[in-house]
């Protein structure tokens, strides 16, 4: 800006200065809320249950589906997916919907299904007993469900009831108190440590720590 | 490594079920509802599928009534001649056409008839689970839980399977765990259910129920929120009873002792089609053997098939009816031959019945000379608390659509007067009220049901 520009525009600014100051902005007061934390209900119809007291379904623990059940023993085992398949019929009768008569899954432990995992529990912990305990070619250790760790029989219940159930830790300590009595009732039979291991993971298969999530 | 596949040691070999496999329904124990104390008091539901014709059972017209005036036509014409020869029976105040069983017949002094029952719908499965819950379903889909089921739910939990259906549908929702029914397509099934078909050793298996029978850890006591890790448990130890009771040698058909013997003949067991797993005639046994030997007190079992004949009626539909109620007469035989322990009373004494189908078959023939499907039915009832030898109801003289019927004395009213429609007492009946009836007979609550019982079928 050259000089002349300068002293032109020196009174706009001093002009500017002696104006007088705008009236205060006034801001509105806020009308009072009700509170967020009110616990008051409406009104129900008659004979309509108490809307505290209904259970939310989806918070609740839940029996692991047919599908889950399938992946989980899959998982457990270290076995490829895909390795453990429910007969279509019994998956059935365990609750799987078929989509004609049946579109949602029942997801109730009943008798009959309680009945049918205590069978797939046998084929299952005797097929597992098969492939880890077999005298002449047992799976790597590393990959074992039963007798994992050879030196020490509670080290392997442990490692089984974290692979069943997820449990660890001191949380463990009675279980594997409980797992031991099963294993030493087991091993008592006729089939010896093979029993054992069977029984543990029976006593895992067919319990609520595993079949509830 | 070894791979864990289904077929293994003949798990799908021994696992062979029906084509419909064991289908269970759902239910927490959620409702608590009171012992009745009726110890004895036991319930068959029997189910003739597929839709049954009236006129040749439960609602027959003479040969004097004509289609063209009255718009029903009997088919006596149609029907094979030893059908015809029969005509209609009278035993009593029931009427009854020639399809049913003169084995039947001679239980019908106990038994008493509903007529004119509308079933608003044509559809089976609306029809067969109307009849089955007593609601109306939504869309096709079941509203609430089977009456078996509810019946269950309110007695006491005594049995090894308190509620079993043979072949036929059953629904809980929110019934306590011993109400859910357990679901057979035939006695195949049931053997499996009842039988272990995994071999483990004793010692094994003694080893494992001892860890169940501990008290539970605290993973199962945080995993019990809403009673889930607790109804499992309880269902753990039911389902040893199952094995434990060695319940299948009751239904063991090929035992060559005297007893079976006597069965197998009285349920006309011996060959040809009566083998299947899921006839009748084994269905009928099964249920007999259930409630005779305290497994069940509340048995549904499909006692007819393939009543559905659009076509070729006049050959399929009388002597598949008729095998139905030669499977029923055979059960109820069995249960009047059988003392209730030192009562005096025989277990029919103490048994309610109610025989159903979805609905009934029109009138009047297709042009494949076939009925197709009818909004009017009948169903046939019998046992404590409720009249026998007596028919509730008419259907009406031309065309055959219910009429109404006054609930206090059990007539038809064929045009109902303004003010005994707002009275309530005379309204067109429906399968809910037969099951209001039959649950009040009972002194049970039907409550569930909003409607009121057929006083003229109370005792």
């Amino acid at each position: 800006m050259n000089k002349k520009n300068f002293l032109w525009a020196l009174p706009l600014l001093v002009a500017c200065e002696a104006t007088p100051e705008p009236p205060p902005v006034v801001i509105p007061t806020p009308d009072p809320k009700t509170p967020v934390t009110s616990t008051e209900q409406p009104t129900m119809p008659v004979d309509h249950p108490d809307p505290v007291g209904l259970e939310v379904a989806s918070r609740g623990p839940r029996r692991l589906s047919v599908e889950q059940l399938e992946r989980t023993l899959e998982h457990i085992a270290d076995l490829p997916l895909g390795s453990i398949e429910i007969p279509e019929n019994l998956a059935l009768t365990m609750g799987k919907p078929d989509f004609l008569r049946v579109t949602e899954e029942s997801l109730d432990p009943s008798p009959l299904y309680m009945k049918f995992i205590v069978d797939l529990g046998g084929f299952y912990c005797t097929g597992i007993a098969d492939a880890d305990l077999n005298a002449q070619t047992p799976r790597p250790e590393n990959q074992r469900l039963m007798n994992r760790y050879p030196a020490s029989v509670d080290d392997g219940l442990e490692h089984m009831l974290l692979m069943f159930t997820g449990i660890e830790g001191e949380d463990a300590a009675p279980y594997v108190e409980r797992l031991r009595r099963a294993y030493d009732a087991g091993a008592a039979s006729a089939l010896g440590a093979r029993g054992g291991w069977e029984a543990s993971c029976l006593a895992l298969f067919t319990s609520p720590e595993f079949l509830l999530y | 490594m070894t791979k864990l596949h289904s077929s293994r040691r003949g798990f799908l070999k021994q696992a062979a079920f029906g084509a419909g496999g064991l289908l269970l329904g759902s239910s927490l124990s959620r409702r608590a509802l009171a012992q009745t104390g009726m110890d004895d008091h036991r319930f068959v539901f029997a189910y003739f599928e597929g839709g049954w014709d009236i006129l040749l059972g439960l609602d027959p017209r003479g040969t004097q009534t004509s289609p063209e005036t009255d718009l029903i036509d009997p088919g006596w014409g149609a029907l094979p001649m030893n059908y015809r020869n029969r005509g209609i029976r009278t035993e009593g105040a029931l009427r009854v056409g020639p399809a049913m069983a003169p084995e039947m017949v001679q239980h019908l002094p106990d038994c008493s008839i509903v007529n004119a029952i509308g079933m608003d719908t044509a559809s089976h499965e609306v029809g067969r689970r109307y009849f089955i819950t007593g609601r109306f379903p939504r869309g096709i889909a079941a509203v609430g839980s089977s009456t078996a089921s509810e019946i269950s739910a309110q007695l006491a939990d005594a049995q090894p399977i308190p509620n079993m259906s043979a072949g036929v549908e059953s629904y809980a929702t929110g019934l306590p765990a011993h109400a859910t029914a357990l679901n057979v397509n035939g006695l195949t099934d049931l053997v499996v259910a009842l039988t272990p078909f995994v071999e483990i050793d004793p010692t094994v298996v003694s080893a494992m129920q001892a860890y169940q029978d501990e008290a539970p850890g605290c993973g199962a006591q945080r995993l019990d929120r809403n009673g889930l890790a607790s109804h499992l448990l309880r269902n753990q130890k039911r389902a040893r009873t199952y094995i434990e009771s060695r319940l299948d040698s009751l239904f063991d058909l090929g035992r060559q002792d005297a007893e079976m013997e006597t069965l197998r003949q009285r349920y006309g067991i011996g060959g040809g089609d009566t083998t299947n797993p899921s006839s009748p005639e084994i269905l009928s046994f099964v249920a007999g053997q259930a409630l005779k030997n305290e497994v069940s007190r509340v048995v549904s079992v499909r006692v007819a098939q393939n009543l559905d004949t659009h076509s070729n009626w006049a050959a399929d539909q009388p002597s598949r009816q008729e095998r139905g109620w030669r499977a029923l007469a055979s059960l109820m035989t069995d249960l009047k031959a059988t003392p209730l322990r030192d009562t005096g009373k025989s277990m029919f004494d103490v048994t309610t019945f109610v025989v159903f189908s979805e609905f009934g078959r029109t009138p009047l023939f297709n042009n494949l000379q076939g009925r197709d499907h009818f909004l009017g039915n009948s169903c046939l009832v019998a046992g404590p608390g409720m009249k026998r030898n007596t028919t509730i109801g008419q259907s009406a003289v031309r065309g055959m659509m219910p009429y109404s019927t006054d609930l206090d004395s059990g007539t038809g009213v064929p045009s109902p007067t303004e003010a005994q429609l707002s009275s309530g007492r005379v309204q067109t009946l429906s399968p809910k009220h037969v099951l209001a009836t039959v649950l009040e007979s009972a002194g049970l609550n039907h409550e569930y049901l909003r409607t009121e019982p057929i006083q003229a079928l109370l005792t």
